[in-house]
C-alpha cells in the first residue's frame, strides 16, 4: 500500500497546484457571481448557459477585434444579457425558478454553439493570454509558479473576488441582498426594494458567469468548442452550496476542485486507479460534500425538535 | 351557440396544450429571425425541418424513435412531480435500466426463445431503473434528505459505474469501443414495415393510457391531493412515505423501461454514450405540461420533431443542429410564464 | 398646539370593505395616545396610513401641521414615523446592528457598523436595556426584539412611534419594559400611538384614548377621566340580537368534552392551559376572544388535528372542521372544486367503483353537497380550480363537505371571514338546521355580534385560558366585553 501512497503524493506537486489554480479561475468567477445571486435568494440554475454565451461572445469579439480585454468584457456582457431573461421571468413574474434556469441552460448552450458553428470559418483562433511577467518572483519555490506565473485573468479575478467580498460585507447593497435572501418579508417591511436588489444580483451572476466562460476561451485556450465549459457552471453551483455563499470559502472550494482536476493527468500513471473513473474524482468530492451538508442539516433539525 | 363558443374559448384559454402550441410558434418565429441573421432563408430552413421531422414515413419513424424514451420517462415522472417530489434521477435510472436490460438479454439469449429474451430484457430494464431509485426514495421518505440532491448524486454514480463496467467486466469481446457485445439479432425489437421504427412504439399508448388510468384511481387522487395540500391528503388517508416512495419507484421503473427500449430498439448494445440528457429533458417536458398527460405527450412529440427536424436542417441548409436547443430553451422559457410559482408546477 | 401627526377625515377602502371611515385622530409630542377596539375595528389600517404603508382614499395625513402624501414606507421613515408591527420586521439571521442599518433613512453606500453599535450602546444606557449589537436576532427573546425595534425607531430619527399590540407577543415581561419606555419617550418629546385591545395596560400607560369600531371613531377622551366599563362597551358596541335562532332545542348528550387540557403552541411558553369545556347535541358553544389568544390551537385540538399534552379529551371519531384560513388548511386551491369535495369519500361508492374514481359520480356528489345552499351548484362545480371561487363559494364547498359526513360535531373557526351578508346569513341558517337535527357545534370567532346571535353559551379565551360559561344574552355583553379586554 505504501507505494500507492507514495505515488499519490508525487501527483500533488507544485506543478499540479499551479495548473489547478489556472483551471479554477473560470469556475471561481462563475461561483462568485452565483454567490451574489444566492445571497439575494435567487438560485440561478441558468449559470451554465450564461457561461457558454460568455465563452462564445468573448471568443468572437477577441478574435474579431484582436483585443483580449475587449473579449473579456464582451463575455461578461453576453452572460449578463442572458441574465436579463432570468430576471424578467423569475424575479419579475415569479416563474418557477428551476424551469426558467434550465431553459436558459438550453438556450444559452444552443445559441453559443449555433452561432459558433455558423461562423466557424470567419473566427480565427488565437494565442491565449500568456503569463504576466513577474520576472524573478516566479522563481520562488512553491509560491512562485502558483501565484506569480498566471495569466492576467487570474489577477483580475483575485481583485474582483476581493471587491465582491467587500461589497457583500461592507456595503448597503450587500446588507440588502442578505436581507432579501434571508427574509424577504422583513426586507419589504424595512423599505428594501426586493425586486431591484434581486435583479441586480442576477445580472451580476450573469456578468461573472460570462467572464468565467470568456476566461476559458480568451484566457486559456484561444479557441471555442461545443463543450468548452464542460459543466463548470454546475460545478460553480455546487461550490456555492458547499461554501454557503461565502466568497472566501468559494475560492477555496474552487481551488480544491481545480487541483483535483489538474491531478487527473498525473493520476493516470498510478496503477490501481481505473482511468475511466478519473474525471469523476472532483465530482465525487463535490457530491460527497453536498451529501454531508444535507445530512448535517437533517441531523441538526432533528436535534432541535 | 354563443355560450358554447365562449365556454370553448375559455377552456382553450385555460388549456396548457394550447399555450404549448402558442409558445412553440413564438419560438419558431424567434428562430426564423435567428436564421435570417446567420444568412439563410428561413422558408428553406423550415421546409427542411418539416421534411426531416414529419415529412415522410421514414422521418416519422425517426421522430418516433426519439420520442419514445422521452415520452415514457416523462409520463413516469408525472405522479412524483405532481406530488411535489422533485426527483431528477431519470437520467441515471435510464442508463442503469439500459445496462441491466442489455446484460440480461446477453445473458439469457442463448438459453431462452427470442420473445422470452425480449420480455426478460424489458423486466430487467424496469427493475434496474426501479432499484436505482430506491436509495433516494428511502432517504427522502424516512430521513427527509432532499431528493434533488440524492438523485443528482445517483446520476453521477450511474455514469461512472457504467463507464467502469463497460471498460472492465462488461466489455464486449471484440469491441474497440466502450460497449458491451452487440445483442443477438433475434432479440432486436421487430421493426414496423420498412422503417426503422420498432414495435416498442406500441408500448407508448399503452403506458400513456395506464398513467391516465392511474390518475383516475383513488391512489392517483391521493397523490394529486398530497401535492396540492398535504394536510388535507393526510385526512384522506395518504401516508407521506407511501406517496414519496411509490412515486419515485414508478419514475425509476419508467426510466428503466425507456432505457430498455433504447437498447432493444435502437442501439442494440450498451454504449458508454447512453447518457444523452434525455432524463433531464423529460423533466422539462413534465414542467412544460404542468403535470398533465396530454400536454406532456404533445411536448414530447414537438421536442422529438424539433430534434429530427434540426438534424435534417443541418444537412439541408447547413444550420447547426444546435438550433434544437435554442428552440427547446425558448419554448420552456415561455411556458414557465404560464405555470405556478415557487416549487409548484 | 399643533399636533405632531394627525389623520383628518381619513378613509380607506378594500373592495367592498370600508376599513377606515372618515377618521380624525391627533397625536401630540410627548403624548401616549391609545387606539383601542376589537378585531377588524380598523386600528392597524388607520396607522398604516400614518406610516406610509397604505394611502388614504379620502381625507389626509398631516405631519407638523402640513399635509403629506407618503409614496412609500421610506418616505414616512424619513418624516420620523416609526411603526412597530405585531410581526416584527427584523431579519433573524442578521445582527442587531445590521438590522439597525438595514433601511436606515440616512445611509451611505458603505455600512458604518461602528456607528450602529454606538447608537445601540447609547440607547441601551437611556432605556436600561442590554442589547448586544453583534448578536443575531434569532438569539433574542420576543421582549428583546421589541426593545430593539423601539431603539431602531428612535435611532432612525423617529418622532412618532406606533406600537401595534405590543404585549401580544411579549406578555408581562414586555409590559414592564414598556412602562419604563413610555416614560422615557414622553420625556424626550416623542409621540406614541399605542394600539391595543387590552384595557388594563391602556388605562395604565396612556394619556388619551380613542375607541374605534367598524372603521370609525366612537369615543375619545383623556384616560384619566375614562370609565373602563364604558370603554369596553364602546369597543363592542350596541349588540342587537337579531332573529332568534329557530332551531334552539334542549341540549342532549355531551359530544365534545375537554377537561384540564394543556397544549403549548409557541416557543415562548404560550399555551392552552386548564381548558374545560363541553358541547352537547343541539347546542352551539361560542368561543369569544381577540385573535392571538390560542383560538387556532383550540379549534385544531377539538377537530382532532393535534393532541393535547395533558388533560382528557373526549370527541367523536369524525369531526367536521372549517379552518380559519381556508386556503391553508381546508382546501387544495389548485385542484378542482369537486376534487376538494370528495376528500372524505373518495374511496367509497358511489364516488369510486371497482378501483376507479367515476367522474360523473364525483360531480353528482359535489352537486348534492351544495344543494343545501342557495346558489346554483353548477357554478361552483364548473370552476377550473378552487382558487377561482369567491370566498363565499369556497366556504360553501368546505361546509358542505364537512357537514355531509355522518358527523356529530362541527368545529368552525371564523367561518364568516370573507363572506358577504347574504352568505353569512345562509351559513347560519345551515347551522341552525344542523343543530335542530342533533349536531353539536363549537363556534370560534372574534366577532362578538355573531357569537351572541348564534351561540347558546359563550366562553372567553384570553391568553390561553378559558373563562366559565356565560349565557349568550344581551345582559351579558358588558361582562363578556370586559373579559375580552382583560378587565376582569
Amino acid at each position: 500500500m505504501s507505494w500507492l501512497l507514495a505515488d499519490l503524493a508525487a501527483v500533488f506537486t507544485v506543478g499540479t497546484l499551479a495548473s489547478g489554480v489556472r483551471l479554477a479561475v473560470p469556475t471561481a468567477l462563475a461561483a462568485i457571481g452565483e454567490a451574489i445571486s444566492q445571497r439575494a435568494g435567487v438560485f440561478n440554475l441558468g449559470i451554465e448557459g450564461m457561461m457558454m454565451v460568455g465563452a462564445f461572445t468573448g471568443f468572437a469579439v477577441a478574435s474579431g477585434s484582436g483585443s483580449e480585454a475587449l473579449g473579456m468584457l464582451a463575455g461578461g456582457a453576453g452572460g449578463a444579457a442572458l441574465a436579463i431573461l432570468m430576471a424578467a421571468g423569475s424575479v419579475w413574474r415569479g416563474t418557477n425558478i428551476i424551469v426558467t434556469g434550465f431553459a436558459l441552460v438550453l438556450l444559452g448552450q444552443g445559441l453559443a454553439n449555433l452561432l459558433y458553428a455558423q461562423n466557424q470559418e470567419s473566427l480565427k483562433t488565437f494565442e491565449p493570454l500568456g503569463e504576466v511577467g513577474f520576472g524573478p518572483l516566479a522563481d520562488i519555490p512553491v509560491v512562485g509558479p502558483v501565484l506569480f506565473a498566471q495569466n492576467a485573468v487570474f489577477y483580475a479575478a483575485l481583485v474582483l473576488a476581493v471587491a465582491v467580498a467587500l461589497l457583500l460585507a461592507r456595503t448597503r447593497f450587500g446588507l440588502e441582498a442578505d436581507a432579501c435572501g434571508a427574509d424577504p418579508a422583513a426586507a419589504v417591511a424595512k423599505g428594501v426594494d426586493v425586486r431591484r436588489t434581486r435583479t441586480l444580483a442576477v445580472l451580476a451572476a450573469g456578468l461573472f458567469a460570462g467572464l468565467g466562460g470568456a476566461a476559458i476561451t480568451v484566457g486559456s485556450v484561444g479557441n471555442y468548442g461545443s463543450n468548452i465549459t464542460a459543466g463548470k457552471g454546475f460545478v460553480a453551483l455546487a461550490l456555492v452550496a458547499v461554501a454557503r455563499n461565502r466568497i472566501g470559502w468559494v475560492l477555496v472550494a474552487a481551488l480544491l476542485f481545480g487541483t483535483l482536476e489538474a491531478s487527473q493527468a498525473r493520476l493516470q500513471d498510478v496503477d490501481g486507479i481505473p482511468v475511466e473513473l478519473l474525471p469523476a474524482v472532483p465530482w465525487v468530492a463535490v457530491v460527497l460534500a453536498l451529501l454531508g451538508l444535507a445530512i448535517a442539516h437533517v441531523v441538526r433539525l432533528r436535534r432541535a425538535a | 351557440m354563443r355560450a358554447v363558443a365562449i365556454s370553448a374559448g375559455r377552456r382553450l384559454q385555460g388549456s396548457t396544450s394550447a399555450s404549448l402550441l402558442l409558445a412553440t410558434v413564438a419560438a419558431l418565429a424567434v428562430g426564423a429571425l435567428l436564421i435570417v441573421i446567420v444568412g439563410v432563408d428561413p422558408v428553406d430552413a423550415y421546409r427542411s425541418v418539416w421534411e426531416g421531422s414529419v415529412g415522410s414515413l421514414d422521418a416519422l419513424a425517426q421522430t418516433s424513435l426519439r420520442m419514445a424514451p422521452l415520452l415514457i420517462m416523462a409520463v413516469g415522472l408525472i405522479p412524483a412531480l405532481r406530488a411535489g417530489v422533485f426527483t431528477i434521477g431519470s437520467e441515471g435510472q435510464f442508463g442503469i435500466g439500459a445496462l441491466t436490460a442489455g446484460l440480461a438479454v446477453l445473458g439469457v439469449a442463448p438459453h431462452l426463445p427470442a420473445w422470452l429474451a425480449i420480455v426478460t430484457g424489458a423486466l430487467a430494464g424496469a427493475g434496474g431503473g426501479l432499484v436505482w431509485a430506491i436509495g433516494p426514495a428511502l432517504l427522502r421518505a424516512f430521513l427527509g434528505i432532499d431528493e434533488i440532491l440524492t438523485t443528482f448524486a445517483f446520476n453521477f454514480m450511474a455514469t461512472f459505474l457504467l463507464l467502469w463496467l463497460l471498460n472492465g467486466p462488461a466489455r464486449g469481446k471484440d469491441a474497440f469501443l466502450v460497449q458491451t457485445s452487440p445483442t443477438p439479432e433475434d432479440t432486436w425489437l421487430p421493426t414496423l414495415g420498412d422503417t426503422v421504427a420498432n414495435i416498442g412504439l406500441l408500448l407508448l399508448p399503452a403506458l400513456v393510457l395506464a398513467m391516465v388510468a392511474f390518475g383516475r384511481t383513488p391512489g392517483g387522487y391521493r397523490v394529486r391531493l398530497y401535492g396540492a395540500q398535504p394536510s388535507l391528503a393526510a385526512a384522506a388517508g395518504a401516508r407521506h412515505w407511501r406517496v414519496v416512495v411509490l412515486s419515485m419507484l414508478v419514475a425509476g421503473a419508467a426510466a428503466g423501461i425507456a432505457g430498455w427500449i433504447q437498447i432493444a430498439g435502437v442501439d442494440r448494445a450498451v454504449f458508454g454514450s447512453v447518457f444523452r440528457g434525455y432524463g433531464y429533458l423529460a423533466l422539462a417536458l413534465v414542467a412544460l405540461g404542468r403535470g398533465q398527460v396530454a400536454p406532456t405527450v404533445l411536448g414530447a412529440i414537438l421536442f422529438a420533431g424539433l430534434q429530427t427536424g434540426s438534424e435534417a436542417m443541418q444537412l439541408g441548409v447547413g444550420i447547426s443542429a444546435d438550433f434544437v436547443f435554442v428552440m427547446q430553451g425558448l419554448v420552456l422559457y415561455l411556458m414557465a410564464f404560464r405555470g405556478g410559482r415557487g416549487r409548484e408546477l | 398646539m399643533t399636533p405632531l401627526a394627525a389623520l383628518r377625515g381619513a378613509s380607506k377602502r378594500f373592495g367592498p370593505l370600508l376599513a377606515v371611515d372618515a377618521l380624525d385622530l391627533e397625536v401630540h409630542t410627548g403624548e401616549v395616545h391609545a387606539l383601542i377596539g376589537g378585531n377588524g375595528a380598523g386600528k392597524t389600517t388607520a396607522m398604516k396610513l400614518l406610516a406610509g404603508l397604505e394611502r388614504p382614499d379620502a381625507g389626509e395625513v398631516v405631519v407638523d401641521g402640513n399635509p403629506v402624501a407618503f409614496g412609500s414606507r421610506r418616505d414616512a421613515i424619513r418624516a420620523g414615523i416609526g411603526f412597530i408591527q405585531q410581526e416584527f420586521s427584523l431579519v433573524e439571521r442578521l445582527t442587531c446592528a445590521e438590522n439597525l442599518l438595514l433601511g436606515h433613512p440616512e445611509h451611505g453606500f458603505l455600512l458604518d457598523r461602528g456607528a450602529a453599535a454606538r447608537a445601540i450602546a447609547s440607547l441601551n444606557e437611556r432605556f436600561g436595556t442590554a442589547l448586544d449589537p453583534d448578536r443575531p436576532i434569532r438569539s433574542l427573546s420576543m421582549g428583546e426584539r421589541q426593545q430593539l425595534e423601539i431603539l431602531i425607531a428612535l435611532s432612525w430619527g423617529g418622532r412618532l412611534v406606533i406600537l401595534d399590540e405590543p404585549t401580544s407577543a411579549t406578555g408581562e415581561a414586555g409590559l414592564a419594559f414598556l412602562r419604563e419606555a413610555m416614560g422615557i419617550l414622553r420625556e424626550t418629546g416623542v409621540g406614541v400611538v399605542y394600539i391595543s385591545h387590552k384595557l388594563p395596560e391602556v388605562l395604565e400607560l396612556s394619556d388619551r384614548v380613542t375607541v374605534m369600531r367598524r372603521g370609525a371613531k366612537v369615543w375619545e377622551g383623556a384616560t384619566a377621566t375614562a370609565d373602563p366599563g364604558e370603554l369596553a362597551q364602546a369597543m363592542v358596541g350596541d349588540v342587537a340580537l337579531l332573529t332568534a335562532r329557530e332551531g334552539r332545542r334542549e341540549p342532549g348528550e355531551v359530544v365534545l368534552s375537554l377537561a384540564g387540557v394543556e397544549l403549548p403552541w409557541s416557543d415562548d411558553g404560550r399555551s392552552l392551559h386548564a381548558i374545560d369545556l363541553e358541547v352537547r347535541r343541539h347546542e352551539i358553544l361560542g368561543i369569544a376572544g381577540v385573535v392571538g389568544n390560542g383560538q387556532r390551537e383550540l379549534a385544531r385540538l377539538c377537530a382532532g388535528l393535534v393532541e393535547a399534552t395533558a388533560g382528557t379529551v373526549v370527541r367523536p371519531e369524525h369531526v367536521g372542521y372549517v379552518a380559519e384560513d381556508r386556503g391553508r388548511d381546508s382546501l387544495a386551491l389548485e385542484l378542482t372544486p369537486s376534487d376538494n369535495a370528495i376528500v372524505h369519500v373518495h374511496r367509497r361508492p358511489p364516488v369510486s367503483r371497482r378501483g376507479l374514481v367515476r367522474p360523473r359520480a364525483v360531480h353528482a356528489y359535489t352537486l348534492r353537497l351544495l344543494e343545501r345552499f342557495a346558489v346554483d351548484p353548477t357554478v361552483i362545480d364548473r370552476a377550473p380550480s378552487a382558487r377561482r371561487l369567491s370566498g363565499g363559494n369556497q366556504q360553501r364547498l368546505v361546509l358542505g363537505r364537512e357537514l355531509a359526513e355522518s358527523t356529530d360535531l362541527l368545529v368552525l373557526h371564523n367561518p364568516t371571514r370573507g363572506l358577504d351578508v347574504a352568505a353569512t346569513a345562509e351559513l347560519f341558517r345551515q347551522l341552525d338546521e344542523w343543530s335542530a337535527a342533533g349536531g353539536a357545534t363549537l363556534l370560534v370567532s372574534p366577532d362578538l355580534d355573531e357569537l351572541l346571535e348564534w351561540s347558546d353559551a359563550i366562553q372567553v379565551l384570553v391568553d390561553g385560558r378559558l373563562t366559565a360559561r356565560l349565557p349568550a344574552e344581551r345582559d351579558a355583553v358588558g361582562r363578556i366585553a370586559e373579559l375580552m379586554a382583560g378587565v376582569a
